[in-house]
């Protein structure tokens, strides 16, 4: 069992251009478009970890992999020990999940059915699950409009609602995906704050941040990694990363990064 | 109790639901008689005998009650895939500890309810019409009722792995549904059919569930007496159910591998 909450080794992932049938009856030949490319990385418990970089990095392949609704095409990946490809159970168990895409709830359910539906998958019994959902739901600042319909919430509400939902089984660790993508800017540092000293600080949850916002990264998280076209280009604190590219801040350093590593692609392709 | 959990959640979510559209919940029901009373007033044409057995009426209302059910456990599963795809959350429903097979034996639950309610809704209203029940056998009839969804189950859940790899399922279920609504005797014997699609029609799950019930239902036969209905329905569960459920397994890891469980 490894130490780290979340460790991936050498991890590709490379989504295939065969169709079902050749690839289920000829794994091999399903090899395509490479969007992950042995990635590495340790992620210590209770640690706030951000994901950067540019549309089509590879961010949400990666936390997709970890939340076990995609299979990788090499090398593995752990989540407090729990192989995400042979102990999809024992890994979801460890893991809330918030995708991308805050309309991801039933629309004409309120926000307390649609917790409640969550809820009893999670295995939390009918009277666990209201206790839950009632605490969650005045934690996002939910409890206003618990009756009303998912279809009616602005949305940073459903975000929010996204948030409260990934945190019903109280996992040990966060995989986050653009929480506050949608949010306006009072919102957004809300979350951060939320998410630094109420998830982080006081119960000591892992996060896998995914952003676009070198604001955000540099805000919230302890440690980040830049990822840009499926690889690793930079990891470590805002300090180091800048560090590690040349000075200056994050914004110059994610530049320069990423514009180098646009260059090496190019480059390698002449 | 961890199952009792999660199939209350999805009963509960799926009711819900349906109740928040209160107006076609109740058209649904209006429609299932409007459409009873058209058969009953055509069946007056029809003569006196069906076959030689029942009456023009109590065959047609067992014929919509059957096909009404299978519709249901042929569509439910496809439709579960699909619905939650639309909505945005089969990830979300995915990334929580419940298995695939669960996911897709859970989602039929409500949907197979709703569909005995109709086919009760049919059966009062023949009642109320003036078909006689007082003859059923209930046992052999609730016997025929569970093999044959399970029946039907096989060739849903062969369309939900469609739905799930080729974004669309309802190719399948156009064939089969038409197939069965030609050659399965739901509005006519298939004594009026050809000898070569009399044959064909043996393929069908639903040729065999019909004659059961009819059996059942209007003649109160004996679980002996539809032993042979009984034995087809479970050579078609035995063999749909398995080869369904696992193909349907490839495809999720199907999607999983290339990413396209969201798609639709």
């Amino acid at each position: 069992m490894s130490a780290a909450a979340i460790s991936v080794r050498h991890l590709s992932k490379s989504f295939p251009s065969a169709g079902f049938l050749q690839g289920v009856f000829r794994p091999g030949s399903a090899a395509g478009r490479e969007v992950l490319s042995d990635i590495n990385l340790e992620i210590e418990a209770g640690e706030i970890f951000g994901l950067l970089g540019p549309n089509g990095a590879g961010k949400t392949t990666l936390v997709e992999i970890l939340a076990t609704l995609l299979l990788p095409s090499a090398g593995e990946a752990r989540i407090r020990g729990y192989d995400v490809v042979r102990d999809v159970a024992g890994t979801r168990r460890q893991v809330g999940y918030c995708p991308a895409v805050a309309d991801s709830f039933y629309p004409r359910l309120n926000a307390v059915e649609n917790l409640e539906f969550f809820a009893l998958l999670h295995q939390l019994s009918t009277r666990q699950a209201g206790g839950r959902i009632a605490y969650l739901l005045d934690l996002v600042g939910l409890a206003g409009v618990r009756g009303a319909a998912f279809q009616k919430l602005s949305q940073g509400m459903k975000q929010r609602l996204a948030l409260a939902r990934a945190l019903l089984a109280d996992p040990p660790v966060l995989l986050l995906d653009e929480p506050s993508k949608s949010l306006d800017p009072l919102l957004q540092i809300e979350i951060w704050r939320f998410l630094r000293d109420t998830l982080s600080k006081k119960m000591g949850k892992t996060i896998l941040l995914v952003t676009h916002s070198l604001a955000e990264a540099a805000s919230v998280c302890d440690r980040l990694a830049i990822i840009h076209s499926g690889k690793i280009v930079a990891v470590g604190t805002v300090a180091e990363v800048q560090q590690a590219l040349g000075g200056g801040d994050l914004a110059a350093a994610f530049e320069r990064a990423v514009g180098q590593a646009s260059g090496d692609a190019m480059g390698g392709g002449c | 109790m961890a199952a009792v959990l999660t199939a209350w959640a999805f009963f509960r979510r799926d009711f819900r639901n349906d109740i928040s559209y209160r107006l076609s919940f109740l058209l649904e029901i209006l429609n299932i008689l409007l459409t009873l009373a058209s058969f009953y007033f055509l069946s007056k044409l029809l003569g006196e005998r069906v076959s030689g057995r029942y009456a023009p009426f109590p065959f047609l209302l067992l014929g919509m009650a059957v096909n009404g059910y299978m519709n249901t456990a042929l569509y439910c599963f496809s439709q579960s895939i699909r619905g939650n795809q639309q909505v945005g959350v089969l990830k979300a429903l995915l990334a929580t500890p419940l298995s695939p097979l669960g996911f897709v034996f859970y989602s039929s639950l409500y949907p197979l309810f709703r569909a005995a309610l109709d086919a009760l809704v049919y059966l009062a209203g023949g009642m109320l019409l003036g078909v006689s029940l007082a003859q059923m056998n209930l046992f052999p009839a609730l016997v025929l009722f569970v093999l044959s969804v399970l029946a039907f189950a096989g060739i849903g859940i062969l369309s939900a792995t469609f739905a799930l790899v080729f974004k669309k399922g309802d190719p399948l279920l156009w064939v089969v549904g038409g197939l069965s609504w030609l050659l399965g005797g739901v509005f006519y014997p298939l004594e009026v059919l050809p000898p070569l699609l009399r044959q064909a029609a043996a393929l069908l799950p639903i040729t065999h569930a019909l004659s059961g019930m009819r059996m059942a239902i209007l003649e109160g036969a004996s679980l002996a007496a539809v032993a042979p209905q009984i034995a087809a329905l479970s050579l078609f569960a035995a063999i749909g159910l398995p080869v369904s459920l696992l193909l349907f397994l490839a495809g999720m890891r199907w999607t999983r591998a290339s990413g396209s469980l969201g798609h639709f």
